[in-house]
């Protein structure tokens, strides 16, 4: 039974972590509330920066702040699946006899740092897809569930293109959000300095979360509510992703090769709920869906090659179906 | 509050916002509309048969818009999504009330509720009348006045502006209440409706076949003789007996008057003999007398004085009575009968001044129809026009040729109000020493001055020939042994005027210079 109190209960906590990690990580408050809401929907995470932007802290930090099992892998293009998932292993017990034993890869952990993931080629990314569809991995013949909350939180780097293997669109399609990380300002810049120079401003980080408490706001959210009207509203803003709709707008018309999946809608619900959520809401309201629509859907939109060539971003075109679509 | 009382209570206001504005839009409308049709009607480009409904289908209008609007459907999901944005609820309410409509309970719904009883929603604050609603009304109220002054004071800006008078002789004021009298005698009736006939047929209240009120002579003659005939309608009611009187003798109105007085004295002194009647004792010798003399002012054969000279010789005091009772209706009929008569000739005396033309009954004062010479002031066999009761040969009851035989006629103005000293007239007619009228001083235009005839020499030959290009009608006429002479017609330029929009003081201008024409005219052709 979900009551008023937990529910407030549970958002305070979740208000608290954030603003424990923004005691750690400087700026990107953006890309820390992304985090928290595909973590709360149960979702994956593609970072996506230059180096140097705190990528891997904010994943790092976060694995520190919540009590749960968290592993890293540094995909690398010499990364093979099985160093992800695991493998058998020829043992022999004490009578000597052999048998396989299944050694768990670290990808059996509730947060996975998965580094540069555009480093692996596409054979070892692919070996994620199962596990971030599933949440279960299979070896052999033997299909191994994934313990929950699982999400993967992958980082890459836009530049340094030579030697990487873009992503695939279906892997892509798997993330919840992708979240770009801004360059910082120059007092977040300044602050940053200070934090990495001196040793008293070094802020030591204590879990305040556990597992069952990130399962339990798991299930608040998804049971949070939202009105058929902004269903329709989100959907719609979806289906005007797509250029052959007949009232999307002109500049997915002219630029958009592909539109958004319907796992870009769930994302999108999902995602505003998990935003009403941390804002301290009870309901999902027009606001929501709209602070998450870029998140949701700049990975999902595939720009044409006319776009492309121009320099077009998509979240211009991201803008202008939010202005021209409307709730009502 | 709860959800269901916010939806009843915003649904309520919604439609009640709605019907308000719906309504208010739609007299804006009909009100521009109405004022379009106003003017127009002012203008006789549409028929104004519309206008006294005006207000009633502007009403209806806007009632049945207003009604309209509180009776479509509201789209509870809009209102409330709407009321969410303009409270910044969050959607709070919208999604409270899909919540509710799940047929399971939803965790939520209990969460929702109390935050929505502690916000204290007030839907009034988001539906209620706003600054451009009140700007409408204001816009409306002035459009009313506009239509409403527009209404009342149309013709008379319209004048003020110099617009054609023949566009506005649909607007005369006769006063249709008047003229709609119900309870005229068969006798009056008939003639009422003759009258009503011709007034329509001249446009009065617009829309009539002649609508620029160009009066012809045939028409004019019937007007006449209506009038002739409520003359003896009248007398005949009174009871005076001025059977070769003239009817628009002026003498007539003040024998009227004095005999209506006569005969409410005659209604005194029957009320007060009914009163005794009644009290079962017959009227003294006194007021036996004094009835008497009162009867004396009606004929030996009216059958009234007749029914109570025979009341008054009843014995039975209640036979009295019912007598003298019977005898006062008729009485009191009479006079009443007698009052709508003339109150149906001033309508229409109220009317033909208005109209101002030449030929309208404004004139029936000056003529006499039943006088056989047509005038009486149109100076006939050296007699000063227009100085006491005319006489003439009998053949002709018709002023317009009294007007066109007034050739002989002479006559000057001062435009300054200074007497001119008249002059002579030729054709053989006497010369007329009386001082004439002071025209400028009144707005009757005397027939006397309507036609003038001016030897060659007073009119330089440019301005003949102006005259004729601009298609005054001028009659040039030589008689042996006399000078060329031009004969012109006032009503004829006038005609012409009503043709053109004209300012009314060049109105005056051509007036005065043909007034001076005149008096050239009599100084040049001293009377005889």
């Amino acid at each position: 039974m979900i009551t008023e109190a937990k529910v407030r209960s549970t958002q305070e906590q979740f208000v608290r972590l954030r603003e424990e990690l923004g005691k750690v990580v400087v700026g990107h408050r953006g890309a820390i509330e992304g985090t928290l809401i595909a973590l709360l929907c149960g979702g994956h995470v593609l970072l996506e920066g230059v180096p140097g932007l705190g990528k891997t802290l904010i994943v790092r930090t976060l694995s520190k702040a919540l009590s749960l099992k968290f592993s890293r892998i540094q995909f690398t293009p010499d990364l093979m699946p099985a160093d992800i998932v695991g493998t058998n292993l020829v043992m022999e017990d004490e009578k000597g006899r052999r048998y396989f034993e299944f050694a768990q890869g670290p990808i059996f952990a509730n947060l996975i740092l998965a580094d540069e993931i555009n480093r692996a080629t596409p054979k070892t990314q692919a070996a994620l897809l199962e596990a971030m569809q599933e949440c279960s991995v299979t070896v052999g013949k033997t299909t191994y569930p994934l313990e929950g909350p699982f999400a993967v939180l992958a980082t890459q780097n836009p530049i340094e293109m030579e030697g990487t293997y873009p992503l695939p669109e279906a892997q892509v399609d798997r993330f919840f959000f992708k979240l770009y990380l801004e360059v910082p300002t120059l007092e977040e810049l300044e602050e940053i300095v200070r934090r990495n120079t001196e040793r008293s401003q070094s802020y030591e980080l204590k879990p305040s979360v556990t597992r069952e408490q990130l399962l339990d706001a798991g299930e608040i959210v998804e049971s949070f509510p939202i009105a058929p009207l902004l269903c329709s509203y989100a959907a719609r803003l979806v289906q005007s992703t797509h250029p052959d709709e007949p009232g999307s707008p002109e500049l997915v018309k002219k630029y958009v090769a592909y539109g958004a999946s319907p796992r870009a809608a769930i994302s999108l619900v999902a995602g505003a709920k998990g935003h009403a959520f941390m804002r301290g809401a009870h309901n999902v309201a027009v606001e929501d869906i709209k602070a998450v629509f870029p998140m949701a859907l700049n990975h999902r939109v595939l720009l044409n090659f006319k776009a492309q060539s121009e320099g077009l971003r998509v979240e211009r075109i991201l803008d202008q179906v939010l202005a021209q679509v409307k709730a009502l | 509050m709860r959800i269901e009382q916010v939806i009843q209570e915003t649904r309520f206001r919604l439609r009640l916002l709605r019907a308000v504005r719906w309504g208010s839009w739609s007299l804006v409308w009909t009100l521009l509309l109405s004022a379009l049709y106003v003017g127009l009607s002012s203008l006789h480009w549409v028929s104004d048969a519309l206008v006294p409904w005006l207000v009633w289908l502007n009403l209806a209008a806007a009632l049945s818009s207003a009604v309209a609007g509180m009776m479509w459907r509201v789209d509870t999901q809009r209102m409330l999504f709407e009321l969410d944005r303009r409270l910044q609820t969050g959607e709070l309410l919208l999604t409270l009330e899909s919540l509710k409509q799940l047929r399971r309970k939803h965790d939520f719904v209990p969460i929702l509720e109390d935050q929505l009883i502690r916000m204290k929603v007030r839907p009034q604050e988001v539906y209620h009348l706003d600054v451009s609603d009140l700007r409408r009304g204001g816009g409306i109220a002035a459009l009313a006045a506009l239509v409403l002054a527009w209404l009342w004071l149309g013709p008379f800006l319209l004048q003020w502006v110099g617009l054609n008078a023949g566009l506005l002789a649909g607007q005369s004021g006769v006063d249709m209440e008047k003229l709609t009298m119900q309870d005229l005698p068969p006798e009056l009736q008939q003639e009422w409706e003759e009258l009503r006939d011709v007034l329509e047929y001249f446009g009065y209240q617009g829309g009539g076949e002649n609508p620029d009120g160009a009066i012809e002579e045939g028409d004019r003659d019937q007007l006449i003789q209506l009038f002739d005939d409520l003359d003896r309608a009248q007398d005949q009611l009174l009871g005076l007996n001025r059977s070769n009187a003239p009817s628009a003798d002026p003498a007539a109105d003040q024998a009227r008057r004095e005999q209506r007085e006569r005969l409410e004295q005659l209604q005194q002194q029957l009320e007060k003999a009914i009163e005794q009647a009644q009290a079962g004792q017959s009227p003294s010798p006194e007021q036996r007398e004094q009835l008497e003399q009162a009867l004396e002012t009606l004929p030996q054969e009216d059958p009234l004085r007749q029914q109570i000279e025979q009341a008054l010789q009843q014995q039975n005091p209640q036979q009295q009575q019912q007598a003298l009772q019977q005898a006062q209706e008729q009485l009191n009929d009479r006079l009443e009968n007698e009052q709508q008569a003339q109150a149906l000739r001033d309508s229409v005396q109220d009317w033909a001044e208005q109209e101002g033309d030449p030929y309208s009954p404004e004139d029936l004062s000056d003529f006499q129809p039943n006088d056989p010479s047509g005038a009486s002031n149109v100076e006939n066999d050296g007699q000063a026009s227009g100085q006491g009761d005319p006489q003439g040969e009998p053949g002709s009851s018709k002023a317009q040729q009294a007007v066109e035989d007034q050739e002989s006629k002479d006559g000057q103005r001062s435009d300054d109000g200074q007497d001119l000293q008249q002059g002579g007239e030729e054709g053989g007619t006497g010369p007329d020493t009386s001082s004439g009228p002071d025209v400028f001083g009144d707005d009757e235009w005397n027939p006397q001055y309507r036609n003038a005839t001016i030897p060659s020499e007073l009119l330089p030959a440019d301005a003949v020939q102006e005259w004729l290009s601009r298609g005054v009608p001028v009659e040039s006429t030589v008689e042996a042994g006399q000078q060329e002479q031009f004969r012109l017609s006032y009503d004829q330029v006038e005609a012409l005027l009503d043709l053109r929009d004209l300012p009314a003081d060049v109105r005056d201008v051509v007036r005065l210079y043909f007034l001076q024409l005149i008096g050239q005219l009599n100084e040049a052709q001293p009377a005889d």
